[in-house]
């Protein structure tokens, strides 16, 4: 998955692998998040969430703190899967929010959804 | 519930939703006892989700044997499954060649030899038959008894081939020698019994409902006596010392436990046999005795005591040897 700037001062582009962005309704998943933030040494944190826009947290990892090294630095975020009402399915936009001393430095958007398949089956006829 | 041939091609219209739509999807229609058996699948049919109900077409055979079967539906994207139905009425699959099979009763004796046989009476109706097609029935009867109200098979069946012939009551023999009773657990009471019926190719084509029977077993028509009781203690007889002096031979011996109805006393020489000595008779009541023979010949070697005696079922025997 890829990601792009929305807001701040970062970088302008970082690139995140996503495996599978189609997941199942309410399953686990840790998002494997390489930041860089500089200058190293800095007391951060990071959120990753899911919703239609960046005011709408359908699910979100909370705020998870880390310290930067100026470098690329993985930083895990687990999150609940959102689970759509039955027989529907939804995608979300992926948002990332790094902090620090209390204000968002960077704000990414992914550029792929995370998908949560749904549907229904309607009575079959027999041909 | 529909209903369809063995063998027979048919399509499924599945009006699937998927959402959101774009997703690349699979949809698969399998047939089976349960959802982890499939005996008749279309496989993975492709198709894009559009958000709104899309027909999709997933053709099929149907199985080979009649019988009713469920139907599942699971719909994957990405690989992974995330629509699962069954169809809410079973599909049944007809035999070409109508089959009624029905069991009449079952009767069931124990020989006296220990050997069992039950005795299936049953009866078909069967239409549409084509002799040439090679077509038999098999009867399968299998012992068996309630374990704390649940029916418990001991697995000894016994199959018979019959070339069918419509409308005819028949009567199926079963067998079992007295070796396969005996390693039967005990406690047998009944039978369950059914019939199957092929054709060509070994196909199924009916199987009549599982009949059961209890308190069936008789010996030759009469109920089996109670066990016999358990024989008495055996006699016990106990040389105690065997004497020598010139030809004067002294034995004593004690009966313990029970009287015994005789007893007689042997004197054999000793690595010999079988030069007698002497022989005579001694009490066989409970006690210590002590009985002294006299021979012709003095022993040089030595003597074996024998003390014969009936214990009430055999004839025993009990020993000395005294080597000088």
């Amino acid at each position: 998955m890829e990601f792009k700037k929305i807001k701040g001062e970062g970088p302008e582009r970082i690139q995140i692998e996503m495996l599978d962005p189609i997941l199942a309704p309410g399953s686990s998943k840790t998002a494997k998040v390489p930041i860089t933030a500089k200058p190293a040494g800095m007391a951060c944190e990071v959120e990753v969430f899911l919703g239609p826009n960046e005011t709408t947290k359908v699910v979100s990892s909370g705020r998870k703190a880390f310290t930067s090294t100026g470098a690329s630095q993985l930083v895990n975020c687990p999150i609940t899967m959102p689970t759509p009402p039955a027989g529907e399915g939804a995608a979300y936009h992926v948002y990332i929010d790094v902090y620090t001393g209390g204000f968002s430095f960077l704000a990414c958007i992914g550029t792929e959804d995370v998908v949560i398949p749904g549907g229904s089956i309607g009575p079959i006829d027999w041909a | 519930m529909p209903q369809f041939a063995p063998g027979e091609v048919k399509t499924a219209i599945a009006p699937i939703v998927a959402k959101p739509s774009g997703m690349s999807c699979e949809a698969e229609l399998f047939l089976g006892p349960d959802e982890l058996t499939k005996v008749a699948t279309s496989g993975r049919i492709p198709f894009v989700s559009t958000g709104a109900a899309k027909n999709v077409s997933l053709p099929i055979a149907m199985p080979s044997s009649p019988g009713t079967v469920k139907g599942y539906i699971d719909v994957f994207v990405g690989g992974f499954r995330f629509l699962a139905y069954i169809l809410k009425e079973d599909i049944v699959i007809v035999s070409p060649y109508p089959l009624g099979i029905t069991i009449l009763g079952i009767t069931a004796q124990k020989k006296a030899d220990g050997s069992l046989e039950a005795y299936v009476k049953w009866v078909h109706t069967l239409t549409n038959w084509r002799p040439q097609e090679g077509a038999f029935a098999s009867v399968l009867c299998t012992p068996g008894r309630y374990v704390n109200g649940v029916w418990e098979d001991y697995y000894w069946v016994e199959h018979h081939d019959l070339t069918p012939d419509p409308h005819q009551e028949r009567t199926t023999t079963c067998y079992w020698p007295k070796e396969a009773v005996d390693q039967m657990p005990s406690g047998l009471c009944g039978f369950r019994a059914h019939v199957i019926a092929y054709i060509a190719g070994w196909m199924e084509i009916g199987r009549s409902p599982e009949f059961t029977v209890e308190d069936l077993v008789t010996v030759d028509g009469v109920p089996p006596p109670p066990p016999p009781p358990p024989p008495p203690p055996r006699t016990n007889i106990i040389i105690s010392s065997v004497s020598v002096v010139g030809n004067a031979i002294t034995v004593d011996y004690e009966v313990s436990n029970r009287d015994c109805e005789t007893v007689r006393i042997e004197v054999w020489e000793y690595g010999a046999y079988p030069n007698l000595y002497v022989s005579g008779t001694g009490s066989g009541n409970i006690g210590k005795h002590q009985v002294t023979l006299t021979s012709t010949r003095t022993p040089t070697v030595g003597v074996t005591v024998y003390i014969f005696y009936m214990d009430g079922y055999v004839n025993a025997y009990t020993s000395y040897p005294l080597r000088f």
